[in-house]
């Protein structure tokens, strides 16, 4: 068939690009090195300052940006597809934010009575562990209300009132703790790819590769799933254990990534629609590997327009992809008008 | 697709909602037996349970009490995958997804039979491409979903629903937003798939005429009960009745209409014949005028060089109108008088 060729010379495509991206987010940072010194870094035999540069802080950094972006946007592919509302994402159903509230509590609640710094008392994976916590927290209010409010809409406003009400006790929080605990968690809200260490990265991977995992076994399901959950249930969809599995690995894909780069906004939402666009079909065997791709691509872009080339200064990576993200969906809500015909 | 048609019995089915505080029946002590090549029209007034039926049918709600029995073992315990082989579903509501093609709609309906990775095999294409040329969409299958027209769509969703192979399909008001001529081809198009694929086939509407033409059979929900049998056997029972009891419109036992019933507040000769009579009396009688061959009011109709001529006589003197809408003008006139 002309139409599975087509996708799968996308999918090369994109894999180059993002091969592409990967060199050139690398390549470009405050400091200038050549590209000839890149690879001999990543072969380890540039000089040892080049080496540390590259190594230690640009490769975790872009490796980072990949899993960011594949993670983010296969959660907002799934959301989108199990609550059939082009509008969910990990940040707009509250995950993000309840995923910071675990970290929150954690950081500005525990060190507080114990006056530690931030990654010193907590190892990589307690941090993770309470983001899944918080992200699952979120996502099991919002399954709870979603078995008694048949309205999407109704659930997804209520995902903003639970976001709104997350924000409030992290403000909370902030009031009564330290400055420099205040400082630490402000900083780490706005975003950062380039404080996950090497040591870090070995906590992210496999939580990634897990999350991403347990997607692809509710592939299948999700196609049937764009039908609605009724039909699916009269199509032989074991529809509670879908809906589980897709929920475990949105906490464990939002809540990993929120843990250790903060909250990052509207990638989630909006590279399942670029993706769309590109590959221009509803089949998940194509939209999951497409998502990744794009995002990973987008996240790297993002990131690469953070470190804004030849300045000293890095800029938030929330803010970046706020920025980047919400035009693209302003532009979706005009170009189609009604949402609801879109996917 | 040469399935065995199972046993299929609903038995002593109470259907209905429980509630902590309440139970509320709304069909008690259903038994009856689905037959292949039937299609069967399911009607009833709002609220009567229709819905609720079907969804307990499909084995979406579980029955208050009794079973729905699939080859002697109650439905409800069988898993989902298994219900599904049995079981197919077509609801109200129109689907709308983009990016999607026809032929990978109906290609969901293979979702039992097809890969790991919904996969389609050799069979599944052949067999989505039979169902859509049952439906007489082949011609659409590339097309996208959101490019149809409701009644192109509705003719998907039942291929959808033959893909799943299933002995018994169940759809929900499939006229529900269709024209006049979608809606009795949809309905048409059912009955065949019922006889040429051996199906049974469930459908809820509103719409007296489609059930009096097409159905095989009709059960209608009364008081918490079917009752069921042919259209005609319903219509010469008077059974269509109970829906309009307390409303100023009756069931028509010689036509199968439904009409206003208006006060007698005239009668009138008619000396007319053949098309002419009997649309003449249907405005007569939505006006309150019946027939009286003894009535000193007559009306006659003279045709003249292909031109009709309604012309009433009363009093002495004689009225010509050409259209019937001038003859009932009219008579409205010389009541007030």
């Amino acid at each position: 068939m002309a139409e599975k060729q087509k996708h799968i010379f996308l999918l090369a495509a994109m894999s180059v690009l993002l091969a592409l991206f990967f060199f050139a987010n690398i390549l470009l940072g405050s400091v200038r090195i050549s590209p000839h010194d890149v690879f001999l870094a990543l072969r380890g035999e540039a000089s040892a300052t080049i080496n540390q540069i590259v190594v230690d802080f640009r490769l975790p950094k872009a490796i980072t940006a990949i899993l960011a972006g594949a993670a983010l946007s296969v959660c907002g592919l799934q959301m989108q597809t199990i609550f059939r509302n082009p509008l969910s994402g990990p940040d707009v159903l509250g995950i993000s934010s309840g995923a910071s509230l675990g970290v929150a509590i954690l950081v500005l609640g525990f060190s507080s009575f114990f006056s530690t710094s931030l990654f010193t008392l907590m190892g990589s994976w307690t941090i993770v562990l309470v983001a899944w916590l918080g992200a699952g927290g979120v996502l099991m209010l919002i399954l709870l209300v979603s078995t008694r409010v048949r309205d999407i809409m109704t659930i997804l406003i209520l995902g903003i009132l639970f976001s709104g009400a997350t924000s409030a006790i992290v403000t909370i929080l902030q009031y009564f703790s330290s400055e420099s605990m205040l400082k630490s968690f402000v900083v780490w809200t706005m975003g950062s790819l380039g404080s996950v260490t090497t040591t870090q990265l070995k906590v992210l991977i496999p939580s990634v590769i897990a999350g991403l995992a347990l997607t692809a076994l509710t592939i299948k399901q999700l196609d049937v799933l764009l039908l609605g959950e009724k039909y699916s249930a009269s199509m032989g969809v074991n529809v509670q254990t879908t809906r589980v599995l897709v929920f475990v690995s949105t906490s464990i894909l939002a809540g990993s990534i929120t843990a250790f780069c903060g909250p990052v906004g509207f990638i989630g939402v909006a590279v399942p629609h670029l993706t769309r666009m590109v590959f221009r079909t509803s089949s998940h065997k194509i939209l999951f590997p497409g998502s990744i791709l794009i995002g990973a691509i987008v996240m790297l872009f993002s990131d690469m327009i953070a470190q804004m080339p030849g300045a000293s200064f890095t800029l938030p990576i929330n803010a970046v992809t706020s920025i980047l993200g919400i035009p693209v969906i302003v532009w979706i809500i005009l170009k189609n008008k009604k949402l609801g015909g879109y996917f | 697709m040469a399935k065995l048609f199972p046993e299929i019995i609903l038995k002593d089915l109470t259907v209905g909602y429980r509630s902590k505080k309440e139970e509320k029946i709304l069909l008690d002590g259903i038994t009856t037996q689905l037959l292949p090549g039937e299609i069967i029209a399911l009607m009833g007034n709002n609220g009567c349970g229709k819905s609720t039926l079907l969804r307990t049918l499909t084995g979406f709600q579980h029955p208050l009490s009794g079973e729905v029995l699939l080859n002697n073992k109650p439905i409800s315990t069988f898993p989902m995958q298994e219900k599904a082989r049995f079981i197919s579903y077509v609801s109200t509501e129109p689907v709308q997804i983009g990016n999607m093609t026809v032929f990978d709609l109906v290609g969901l309906g293979r979702y039992l039979y097809s890969g790991w990775w919904g996969n389609l095999s050799e069979d599944d294409i052949k067999m989505v491409r039979h169902c859509l040329s049952l439906t007489r969409m082949l011609d659409f299958e590339n097309r996208q979903l959101i490019s149809l027209s409701d009644g192109e769509r509705q003719r998907v969703m039942i291929a959808r629903a033959l893909a799943q192979d299933t002995p018994l399909i169940i759809l929900d008001e499939p006229t529900a937003f269709l024209d006049v001529r979608n809606k009795y081809e949809i309905i048409h198009l059912l009955r065949e798939l019922a006889r040429t694929e051996q199906k049974s086939v469930i459908f809820s509407t509103h719409d007296f005429s489609i059930s009096l033409g097409i159905a095989d059979k009709i059960w209608l929900i009364d008081q918490k009960k079917i009752i069921e049998g042919a259209p005609e056997d319903l219509a010469l029972n008077e059974l269509f009745q109970p829906l309009f009891a307390g409303s100023t419109i009756t069931f028509h036992p010689q036509t199968g209409e439904i009409i206003l019933t208006e006060k007698t507040r005239r009668k009138i000769c008619l000396r007319a014949t053949g098309n002419e009579k009997i649309w003449l009396s249907k405005a007569l009688l939505r006006n309150g005028i019946t027939e009286d061959p003894a009535s000193e009011w007559i009306i006659d109709i003279e045709t003249t060089d292909g031109e009709t001529h309604y012309i009433l006589e009363k009093n002495g003197t004689s009225y010509r109108c050409a259209t019937i809408y001038e003859l009932v003008k009219l008579l409205k006139q010389s009541e007030k008088e």
